[in-house]
């Protein structure tokens, strides 16, 4: 498509090609069910263009059903095959699928609306420690129950300020830990540690290597899967500690090594 | 027991069930269902500032949306600020309607690519994986959790309406040949065509 000079417009930010097509529906007050495939494509990519001229990054979203739309249009122009035995109704519009998509895309937009307006209703209640919740929305994490996500918090925020280890020697590589190395380590550590348990910080490497790091995590993943350790947080984002269990000696499990393949 | 489950109810800052009241004090789900009912009832008649509701599968009290405004500058802390954006609505709607579902089917009804929003929805709890799909790849199927049913101030999934009742333009075709084919009275037939209709949305 040549660039042809447009008039200056303001573009509507589109959450992507189904809103900007649902857009020029409405906008020509056209039947959603029987869309003029021709004008709404030429409209679409004369769209597409202006969104390049000004500057704005178009996503690859937007190409595609350019290249949907261009493709439907070419099917409409092109006379029909001999009526093959596929299900005759079904393969009759090209534009057919298109216009299901629209169609359903258009109700969860509605939705959009309505669930707005629950959000709405909502936020007018308040409850109970509602002050201690601030931004994130969560409910109150059951006492002594550590949820998984607790857990990715505080790996987060490990890795964060690790480094990436081969950052400055470059040439001599690392004794990389295995997991099952890793498995056995923090089994250990926290063996050693009793009753009392270890702090989840204290369960990593002191270096902090971001493949140690992940290595050990990993591990203690592991570990708690076989019910060998236990995690536990006594408030809400509080530390979380990690305890052995009484009986077994960690041993690696087959299930490990599929692990490591991963 | 009426006084003691309200001030079961008093106390705690999440949505107490039914089920775990009748299971600490022994008795009948539904009983205990039937006197959470007339508190809800009761606090509305006398209005006050508090009331019961039942979210996310259980009974809460909150405060009355009249005093909104008040109680948040009462708790000075932000409150209800961070609201979900459009795209995070709409995402949410369809994993709600539409669960279990990938990623890419998420994908496939929006037409953009849904990462952001969805880390931003598991972020905020509203969101979380409930398995894999077995289909080739496996990939992650997305549900809605209590927070979900929490934050927008519902008690089931039950409380949202009906995809079908939700009109834009004219009814779709296949509503209507369920309706003619429920009309004519085949009686095994109907489950078939809807399961028909629910593969089409996995195409892509």
């Amino acid at each position: 498509m040549l660039p042809q000079p447009l008039p200056t417009i303001n573009l509507p930010v589109f959450e992507g090609p189904l809103d900007l097509l649902l857009h020029l529906i409405r906008e020509h007050k056209v039947d959603i069910a029987n869309i003029p495939i021709e004008p709404i494509t030429d409209q679409y990519i004369a769209y597409i263009n202006a969104m390049e001229e000004s500057n704005l990054a178009v996503a690859g979203e937007f190409f595609v059903m350019a290249a949907t739309l261009l493709e439907i249009k070419t099917r409409m122009l092109l006379p029909k095959p001999p009526v093959e035995e596929t299900d005759d109704d079904e393969m009759d519009d090209p534009r057919l699928e298109l216009i299901e998509r629209l169609q359903e895309y258009e109700k969860f937009k509605v939705l959009v609306g309505t669930f707005q307006e629950l959000e709405d209703a909502r936020t007018k209640l308040f409850i109970r420690d509602q002050a201690n919740y601030g931004d994130m929305y969560e409910l109150p994490v059951s006492f002594g129950e550590v949820q998984a996500d607790a857990l990715l918090r505080a790996l987060q925020m490990l890795l964060a300020d690790a480094e990436d280890g081969d950052e400055e020697v470059t040439s001599v590589r690392r004794q990389k830990m295995s997991l099952k190395m890793a498995i056995r380590t923090l089994a250990r550590l926290i063996k050693d540690a009793g009753k009392d348990g270890i702090d989840f910080l204290d369960a990593f490497p002191p270096d902090r290597v971001r493949l140690d790091i992940i290595m050990t995590f990993l591990a203690m993943l592991e570990l708690l899967r076989q019910g060998k350790i236990t995690a536990k947080q006594t408030k809400s984002l509080g530390p979380i500690r990690l305890y052995g269990d009484p009986e077994p000696e960690p041993e690696p499990s087959p299930v490990v090594d599929e692990a490591v393949v991963l | 027991m009426k006084d003691l489950i309200e001030a079961c109810l008093f106390i705690s800052t999440e949505p107490v069930t039914a089920a775990e009241l009748a299971k600490i004090y022994g008795a009948e789900v539904v009983d205990i269902e039937m006197i959470c009912n007339t508190i809800v009832e009761d606090y509305d008649e006398r209005g006050g500032g508090v009331k019961l509701i039942r979210v996310a599968g259980g009974y809460q009290m909150v405060t009355r949306p009249e005093f909104a405004d008040d109680i948040a500058k009462f708790l000075a802390g932000p409150s209800g600020k961070a609201r979900l954006s459009k795209p995070a609505l709409e995402t949410i709607a369809i994993v709600a309607y539409r669960q279990p579902i990938t990623m890419a089917e998420i994908e496939a009804i929006r037409g953009v690519n849904a990462d952001g929003v969805m880390r931003t929805l598991m972020d905020r709890k509203l969101v979380r994986e409930t398995g894999r799909k077995q289909v080739p790849g496996r990939p992650i199927l997305y549900g809605t959790t209590a927070d979900f049913l929490h934050y927008f101030g519902l008690d089931s999934l039950e409380d949202l309406p009906l995809l079908d009742d939700i009109h834009v333009a004219e009814p779709e075709r296949e509503h209507v040949m369920h309706e003619v084919e429920a009309a004519v009275g085949l009686t095994e037939q109907p489950a078939e065509p809807a399961t028909v209709a629910e593969r089409d949305d996995t195409d892509d």
